[in-house]
């Protein structure tokens, strides 16, 4: 084999170096325990991954965040640094990691969650209910998106009334 | 993601302060395709993102 020329092999060995940075914090460092830890007091695991089952709408493959990136992406220097008139939606928040997140801000924010699988936002609005109904944080309400791709609208549900209809209303 | 973008150009494209965090490559591309969209790309959240955000542009006049 011929000897890879001496700039290749320095880009190569900065790629192995960044994939076992990545490994060592998704896998085995930190960041796995703080997902646990951070879930467990927000109700239970809100991780995983798995397909969806509206792949013909578009959905992807359902995929958690680690809560390290979260003040990475909300930071000022990207402009997104949370203001209280800011309303936060969560388009396809999954089981609500992300949410989980905003709460643990202690924001005053209103905060929405938009689901497209059944179970799985049934299964974050149970968990966010109990915690709600248990520290009297902000009001949250919990949207299921009914064939986002087929109707231009969204049906909301409300745990406190019935769907409204009004599609994206804040 | 295309039916997504036009509802939220619909409600919120006349140069609000909506701000839309996107993390998949193919949600990007959307919106970059669009021109009634600022897309801004954040780097540095590990190897397989490509997180962008999103903001709508002005309607002219």
């Amino acid at each position: 084999m011929r000897r890879l020329p001496r700039r290749l092999r320095r880009q190569l060995s900065v790629v192995r170096f960044r994939v076992r940075v990545w490994v060592f914090r998704h896998k085995l460092g930190i960041a796995p325990l703080r997902n646990v830890l951070t879930d467990r007091k927000y109700g239970g695991w809100s991780g995983g991954s798995r397909t969806s089952t509206h792949a013909d709408l578009g959905a992807n493959l359902f995929g958690s965040v680690h809560y390290y990136e979260l003040p990475r992406i909300f930071s000022a220097r990207n402009g997104l640094e949370i203001t209280p008139s800011d309303v936060l939606v969560d388009i396809g928040c999954g089981k609500g990691r992300v949410i989980n997140w905003w709460l643990g801000l202690g924001l005053g924010n209103r905060i929405i969650g938009l689901e497209i699988e059944e179970l799985l936002a049934i299964e974050a609005r149970k968990r966010l209910q109990r915690y709600r109904m248990s520290t009297s944080l902000p009001e949250m309400r919990s949207i299921r998106c009914r064939s986002m791709a087929r109707s231009s609208g969204c049906s909301i549900r409300s745990p406190s009334g019935p769907p409204d209809g009004r599609g994206w209303s804040s | 993601m295309e039916q997504l973008s036009a509802r939220l150009t619909e409600l919120y494209g006349d140069g609000s302060s909506l701000r839309l965090v996107l993390y998949r490559p193919r949600h990007v591309e959307v919106f970059r395709d669009d021109s009634r969209w600022d897309v801004r790309l954040i780097s540095g959240l590990g190897l397989f993102y490509d997180t962008a955000v999103v903001t709508p542009r002005p309607r002219p006049g």
